[in-house]
């Protein structure tokens, strides 16, 4: 076992036993808060795209948390439950937005490409800007898979934990996305 | 070979166009300056709101549940079971209540009046005046047995079936403690949030 590992194994250990105890108990949520922000903000924001959207999400994910932490005890990974709260929180998002809206994201000269533009949030190249639209064009599932795997450097193993689906049917979402994206790509280029 | 060669390499054998561009996935994304400083505190006040507001609505619910179970209670002690017992208990209470004010008021007479009403005027009376009687005056009237006929929900007398609990207990401890946190912290299958579309495309990839 690495020691990147080891020091995750101890940091959870650690807030789960605060956790545990009332009168530490809020000590436990900041320390949760504090060691996970950062990476469950990066995997919300790939999946949702703009900041303002991603610190909607991020929130909802630690309330979400805060009120299921109590039951939690520690069976599987502190991290795979947190991730998948934090996938399902955006999953729930996306499915509310493209429900309200009224943009039509296969056009050019609107969607993500505009959106992108004008967030001030962001300010990449074109490459990556056709790269993030290459990523809106796939189905959600996909696009989570290859957020987890492409971005996020996940194993199969905790991806499959996250999202109750069998490896192999995770490899060949992959292999799908990888090529769906690819294509998309050198096309727009 | 550690996780990220695997990956790259997978990566490389799918697609080595792909695996050439950059994969920084805080690439060109960037944040509002001290956000994750001022993340935690802008969370725990938007928490401490959420559960001042549901305090409130519990309370709402509460006083909404008691305020029926009376009226449940009422409806039930005039059915002819209770009617005769029930209107001879309210009347002592109300008696009771206007003999020990007697010495305060000039209404010496309204005790004997209402003494003298039939049970559908003492019905109505208490219907017309519910909101004059305290809990504890219903609850000093209403028999046990009446409690368990109503079934009702009462914070303070929660009626279950001990059988019952105990076969909701064991298949509890069947789950796993990871979806029993999933299902508290209200997080819905991820099944759920697919599209038709999502379906369509997986059956076309051969995944059913």
């Amino acid at each position: 076992m690495s020691a990147e590992s080891e020091n995750n194994k101890d940091t959870e250990k650690k807030i789960l036993s605060q956790l545990r105890n009332s009168q530490s108990f809020e000590q436990g949520f900041s320390t949760l808060v504090q060691t996970y922000q950062e990476r469950l903000y990066w995997h919300i924001r790939k999946m949702v795209t703009l900041h303002d959207d991603a610190d909607e999400v991020l929130q909802n994910t630690f309330i979400k948390i805060f009120k299921g932490i109590k039951n939690f005890r520690g069976e599987s990974k502190l991290y795979t439950w947190l991730y998948r709260i934090a996938t399902n929180e955006s999953l729930t998002f996306l499915k509310k937005r493209k429900k309200y809206a009224t943009i039509e994201l296969d056009n050019e000269e609107s969607g993500i490409y505009n959106t992108l533009k004008a967030d001030s949030y962001f300010d990449g190249d074109e490459a990556t800007i056709i790269l993030n639209k290459a990523l809106e064009t796939l189905p959600s599932k996909q696009k989570q898979v290859f957020i987890m795997r492409y971005y996020d450097q996940l194993t199969y193993k905790d991806i499959s934990d996250m999202l109750d689906t069998s490896v192999g049917g995770l490899k060949a979402s992959y292999h799908h996305a990888v090529k769906k994206i690819e294509s998309f790509v050198k096309n727009a280029l | 070979m550690n996780k990220k060669d695997e990956i790259n390499n997978e990566l490389n054998e799918i697609s080595p166009f792909l695996s050439d561009l950059n994969k920084d996935r805080k690439e060109g994304f960037s944040i509002p300056k001290n956000y994750f400083d001022n993340f935690e505190n802008r969370l725990m006040s938007r928490i401490r709101e959420e559960e001042a507001l549901s305090g409130s609505k519990i309370a709402d619910s509460v006083d909404n549940t008691i305020f029926s179970w009376i009226q449940n209670a009422v409806k039930l002690l005039f059915t002819p079971k209770y009617a005769v017992s029930f209107s001879i208990a309210v009347v002592a209470v109300v008696f009771g209540i206007q003999f020990f004010s007697i010495s305060t008021s000039d209404t010496t007479q309204e005790p004997s009046l209402i003494a003298q009403l039939s049970i559908e005027e003492t019905h109505l009376f208490i219907v017309n005046n519910i909101h004059d009687f305290s809990i504890d005056d219903i609850i000093e009237i209403v028999e046990t047995e009446v409690i368990e006929d109503l079934h009702i929900d009462l914070p303070s007398l929660h009626y279950e079936n001990k059988n019952e609990k105990q076969v909701i207990n064991k298949e509890k401890d069947k789950q796993s403690s990871f979806d029993k946190a999933l299902e508290s912290a209200e997080a819905k299958n991820l099944f759920d949030e697919l599209s038709d579309e999502d379906f369509d495309e997986a059956y076309d990839e051969g995944y059913f």
